[in-house]
């Protein structure tokens, strides 16, 4: 699992079955600098959502029930489990598993330790 | 399976079922010499490391699945190992 800040969502005329009962969200992933960056505070209660840093990664496409909306930092899966959850075999491969509350993120400060 | 600092947690009350009840840790894959190797990875933990110590990560579905007993968790990276000691040899 990875986190992301979600940057916009993905609607569509025509869909799978399976895509039905969620939404598509676009997701920058976050890079280790920006983890300090997002550390300690409440990242919910903030009513100005913070501005989505986008970086070089590219953005990706995740299946979301949970009901984030942009600005949000959100863990989410990628892969084979990614399509997991589905009752019925899901053309997905990154699945919001989380939005996050906080992060606490705490690396050493001399990278040997 | 990933050599991994732990460099910290992420608290989520929204989340997938399979989640609750476990801790999720911020993952820094490290190289021989301790330096950080890409970006964190987050992780379930069953076994509560401690900051800054040394896990081994496991990225199989499968036994992640089994672990949080639910065949229809999205979650894969799972630490399966704390590390005690580490010992680098350099053969050349």
């Amino acid at each position: 699992m990875r986190l992301g800040t979600v940057i916009g969502r993905v609607t569509l005329t025509l869909q799978e079955p399976a895509y039905r009962g969620g939404a598509l969200l676009l997701i920058q992933p976050l890079t280790r600098s920006q983890y300090a960056g997002h550390s300690q505070k409440k990242l919910q209660q903030t009513s100005a959502r913070p501005p989505a840093a986008l970086t070089k990664a590219n953005a990706l496409v995740a299946y979301d029930q949970l009901g984030a909306a942009p600005g949000h930092i959100v863990g989410f899966t990628e892969g084979a489990e990614a399509s997991a959850p589905f009752p019925i075999d899901a053309p997905v491969d990154a699945y919001i598993a989380c939005i996050v509350d906080q992060i606490d993120y705490h690396p050493p400060s001399e990278p040997g330790k | 399976m990933n050599y991994v600092r732990i460099d910290g947690t992420i608290t989520a009350t929204a989340c997938h079922p399979s989640m609750r009840g476990f801790r999720t840790v911020i993952c820094q894959p490290i190289d021989a010499t301790g330096a950080p190797a890409g970006d964190p990875i987050l992780a379930i933990d069953p076994h509560g490391a401690a900051l800054h110590q040394r896990a081994i990560l496991s990225t199989d579905g499968s036994t992640t699945r089994q672990v949080v007993r639910d065949p229809r968790s999205p979650l894969r990276n799972l630490i399966i190992g704390i590390a005690d000691a580490e010992k680098l040899e350099r053969r050349n």
